[in-house]
């Protein structure tokens, strides 16, 4: 398909470990992609992504299309805008779904006509069992990132965006989570963590609460629900307030799809530009890597490398299964 | 399972007695992890040797806690790590082979080097040796990859060679050369690959000697090999070596995607210098380049490029000027506002709307007359796009925006008033006082609504002035939005309901502008108007006064008039009086509330005797179907023989029952 010349883009809706093989190659290509989030499964997957993207000069948008709802916009320019007076603390909600995630399941035949050796792709070899594909491989480790990349990639997609940070990241994260210690699965089924920014806000995500986003300032707070985008504040006559044409504006979007496709056309940035959906992802990889270590991680968002653990900088980036490569 | 007691039982485990570190249980560490006193490393080390997936992974867990808490313990890790590797030297399980390189990842040495060189040459070992192997930094990890370069073909090789691109190895740029003109051509694929990521000169030059006459299913790797090169160089200061690869690449000759990436990559390093190259290909007739052109252009931080552009918009053709009125729309700049400005009246359509759209932040005060005149005109597309960029329009314009309204036609008055709120601007709110009484009806309303938006608790009384003379006018509903939008939004503890409620007190005769005040206080839901509108509810005189009063009290937003409206339904007033009242009762008893369920069952009760009609008892019906407590059977059961509503009874009672079954 890539080799295809009458083809000007492709969609990549793969499990979150092939996307950053298969955007890397379509850039290579010369293809534009639209690619569901979370951007990659590693961060060091996701900057190979971008710098293929900039480097072959692509359209690019993540999936992330809670950013393109208007009234998260909305609150965002509110925040943005010093609505909620100085902002302070970025709560982030992520309870988790009730799946079991202590199953214990066994090696199971390959299906007739699955591919499943192609399935694994740039993932290190594994024994087949039905629930490591499909829906569930989002709570194995070496194929996603569990609730923190799922619904995390949203909602700390919007923190970033209200916090004006998305295209940057923070200077720690640290936190604890409950990992399965049997079973198939391998992703925090409980956790807390949190980041701090060189401004000085701090994001504490938590498996609990309201599903969504809440900015809290100085003279108040808004709170942006997933998904749908519905708000609340307090005070309530936040949501009234008018942000002026000479304030900070994030602008309307047509519709994520349609955004991708009118920038396909005319050669700008999509809301969920490759770098923004790159640091995004980011920040649930970094919550999962401090997680798994279990030690406070001092980040330089600008080099992209801890700065106080040479060990956690080893996770960064998994070797890719031969023959994939980024 | 590690929070807060970690860092204490850290430095107890891992304190002086570390001699003893491998015997002390990990219970201490990890909370409630063990029921029983967990085995040493030793012995979890052993077991898992036979670990294979689907088996209890528990030992698992226990021998990635003694890799992780191990951290700040450097004797004890070295004893881990050595742990580690001697299972890979054993005949323990490919599972475990694998857990024990995702350990050796994070923790592992150069100790670990040899033991996975070894495994890098086996078919069946050497990804999951890389896994481990690709991260431990330092020369040795370097030599075990290119050591087993020679001695593999086909995909063992190829990830190796992936990981020494990965790991920029500049020690296997010879090697890797070498296996350019490889028969395999997916060896040849990835060497050209890694010798891109790792980059330098002599990468470089390997690349591009073997482009020449190189086999066309490995060109395109080459390419990006050297694009890489191209770029690492840039990164790294040599200019001129990143020049002359991306000016070899701008060449027609070449795959169009490389050399669209080779544009692309000039646009990057020479920045507003390329700016003239990249306008000179908007204005080719190549969709593909135009585009690129387009893409770098837009990426420039340099006003002085946004300005050039501008300059080349009457010279662009269509396709063209849609790409640059985009790149202007992001990019505003002062020079662009006149060929914008001209745009607006181009013959393709397209055009015409892209550059309504640019002038929105390109324009000025200058552009409200041509933007309102779109706004105001025949063509419905063009009208929206028009609107928009008037709510966008930046700078101080606000009083240009007013002194236009006062000498334009009624349809551009309305537009620019609307166009107002939207931007917020508050100075206007004078000129939107008089505007609510202008003699255009449609003007008024967009006035009140402008009113509604950027007025305070300051013009509360201008807009009650207002409302009273709009008595009967179309815009009365209007002016009652303004009054209750600043009420809503007004501090609450500046009791911003007290000037309306005093003026409505304060007003004789005109029941028709007395129901209007009302009706305003009963929808700001404001509790301090509810003495008023009691006392409107329950006049003796039936008029339309104490119609919006019930109605007021029917619509409030909590119980709180829940007793008001039960007196008000079983009293002596109309029967549409005592009808609205009793839905008002039954809306408000359905709505949640924290009073005891027996209450709510006596008031259910109540609502029985109350009601007039079937249509009335439906309505109880339909609330109670809503309880969950079992004693509402009892309000039901006696209907279930009443043939008018026996079917809606019926209906209720099973709900009932379902609502008090435990779910399975």
């Amino acid at each position: 398909m890539l080799a295809r010349p009458d083809v000007d883009a492709v969609c990549i809706t793969t499990p979150d470990f092939w996307h950053a093989v298969i955007a890397v190659a379509a850039a290579e290509a010369g293809k534009d992609m639209y690619c569901e989030k979370p951007l990659a499964n590693s961060i060091g997957e996701g900057r190979a992504v971008v710098n293929a993207v900039n480097r072959y000069g692509r359209v690019f948008q993540t999936g992330s299309h809670e950013r393109s709802r208007s009234n998260a916009r909305y609150a965002c320019e509110l925040v943005r805008n010093g609505r909620i007076g100085k902002l302070h603390t970025i709560h982030v909600n992520l309870p988790l779904d009730h799946y079991d995630l202590n199953l214990n399941v066994g090696p199971m035949p390959v299906p007739e006509g699955f591919d499943y050796d192609m399935w694994l792709g740039p993932r290190p070899w594994a024994t087949y069992t039905e629930l490591r594909c499909h829906f569930f491989f989002r709570f194995i480790l070496d194929y996603s990132g569990g609730e923190v990349t799922d619904r995390g990639a949203h909602i700390i997609d919007l923190g970033q965006l209200g916090n004006a940070t998305d295209r940057s990241g923070p200077q720690t994260v640290s936190g604890w989570g409950e990992f399965p210690r049997e079973g198939l699965f391998n992703t925090a089924k409980k956790f807390e963590f949190q980041f701090t920014y060189a401004n000085g806000v701090k994001m504490i995500c938590k498996s609990e609460g309201t599903r969504g986003v809440k900015f809290e300032g100085s003279d108040g707070w808004v709170f942006i629900h997933i998904h749908g985008g519905n708000l609340e504040a307090e005070p309530a006559s936040l949501l009234k307030e008018i942000i002026g044409p000479n304030e900070e504006h994030l602008g309307r979007s047509p519709g994520h799809h349609r955004d991708f496709l009118n920038n396909v056309k005319l050669r700008g940035e999509c809301f969920a530009p490759p770098e923004v959906g790159h640091r995004s992802a980011s920040m649930c990889h970094l919550a999962n890597i401090a997680m798994k270590l279990g030690r406070e991680l001092k980040w330089d968002p600008e080099k992209e490398i801890f700065t106080n653990d040479s060990e956690a900088n080893n996770l960064l980036m998994p070797s890719l299964r031969a023959p994939w490569r980024v | 399972m590690y929070r807060d007691s970690e860092t204490r039982n850290r430095r107890a485990f891992w304190g002086p007695a570390l001699h003893t570190v491998l015997a002390v249980s990990l219970a201490l560490l990890a909370g409630s992890a063990f029921a029983a006193e967990p085995p040493p490393l030793e012995d979890a080390l052993k077991q898992i040797a036979t670990y294979e997936f689907g088996q209890n992974r528990e030992m698992l867990s226990v021998v990635e806690d003694y890799c992780r808490l191990s951290y700040a313990a450097p004797e004890t890790r070295s004893i881990v790590e050595e742990g580690l590797i001697s299972l890979l030297k054993s005949d323990a399980t490919y599972d475990c082979k694998d857990f024990v390189c995702r350990q050796l990842c994070v923790i592992g040495s150069d100790k670990s080097v040899p033991v996975l060189g070894n495994m890098l040459t086996d078919e069946k070992l050497s990804n999951i040796a890389r896994y481990a192997l690709e991260g431990i930094e330092g020369k040795a990890a370097d030599k075990a990859f290119i050591k087993a370069l020679g001695k593999t073909s086909g995909k063992v090789q190829i990830g190796i060679i992936n990981s020494l691109g990965a790991r920029g190895s500049e020690e296997s740029v010879r090697a890797l050369a070498k296996l350019l003109d490889s028969s395999d051509p997916a060896v040849a694929q990835a060497a050209a690959a890694a010798l891109g990521h790792i980059g330098g000169v002599d990468a470089a030059k390997a690349i591009a000697d073997a482009r020449a006459g190189a086999a066309a299913e490995v060109k395109q790797a080459l390419d990006d090999g050297y694009l890489l090169c191209a770029a690492k160089a840039a990164s790294t200061g040599r200019i001129d070596d990143s020049m002359a690869i991306y000016s070899a690449l701008n060449n027609p000759a070449e795959a169009k995607q490389t050399q669209l990436a080779a544009i692309q990559g000039i646009a990057s390093v020479q920045g507003p210098d390329a700016a003239p190259m990249l306008i000179g290909l908007l204005k080719g007739d190549d969709p593909k380049l135009q585009a690129i052109a387009a893409g770098a252009l837009r990426k420039m931080e340099a006003p002085v490029v946004f300005s050039a552009l501008a300059g080349e918009l009457p010279n662009l053709g269509p396709q063209a000027q849609l790409l640059a009125l985009y790149i202007l729309r992001q990019h505003p700049d002062a020079a662009a506002k006149d060929p914008i400005s001209a745009l607006t009246k181009s013959e393709v359509a397209d055009v015409r709307i892209a550059a309504i759209e640019a002038l929105g932040s390109n324009g000025d005060a200058s552009s409200i007359p041509l933007l309102a005149e779109i706004a105001t005109g025949t063509d419905a597309e063009a009208a929206k796009y028009a609107s928009s960029s008037l709510d966008t329009l930046p700078g101080d314009v606000d009083v240009a925006f007013v002194e236009l309204a006062k000498s334009a036609s009624a349809p551009v008055r309305g537009e620019l008033i609307r166009s107002m709120a939207v931007r917020g601007a508050v100075s206007a709110v004078p000129y939107l006082l008089e505007s609510a009484l202008d003699a255009d009806s449609a003007v008024r309303t967009h006035a009140f609504d402008a009113l509604g938006a950027l007025g305070s608790a300051e013009q509360l009384s201008a807009l009650m002035d207002l409302l009273v003379k709009m008595n009967g006018n179309e815009a009365q509903t209007a002016a009652e939005n303004a009054i209750v939008a600043v009420v809503q939004k007004s501090d609450p503890a500046t009791q911003p309901a007290a000037p309306v409620i005093a003026t409505l007190q304060g007003m004789k005769g005109k029941a028709d502008v007395r129901a209007s005040f009302v009706r305003v206080l009963g929808r700001t839901g404001d509790a301090s108007a509810l003495p008023i509108l009691r006392e409107c509810a329950n006049a003796k005189k039936g008029d339309a006064v104490k119609d919006a009063a019930i109605r007021a009290l029917a619509d409030w937003p909590t119980a709180e008039t829940l007793a008001d409206l039960q007196a008000l339904a079983s009293g002596a007033g109309s029967d549409t009086n005592k009808a609205l009242a009793f839905r008002g009762f039954m809306r408000l008893l359905r709505l949640p509330a924290d009073r005891p369920m027996e209450e709510t069952l006596r008031l259910y009760g109540e609502a029985f005797k109350i009601a007039a009609s079937p249509d009335d008892k439906r309505l109880v019906l339909a609330g109670l179907a809503e309880i969950k407590d079992a004693r509402a059977l009892s309000l039901v059961e006696p209907l279930l023989s009443d043939e008018a509503v026996k079917a809606e009874a019926a209906q209720a009672a099973e709900q009932i029952k379902k609502n008090t079954t435990p779910q399975q």
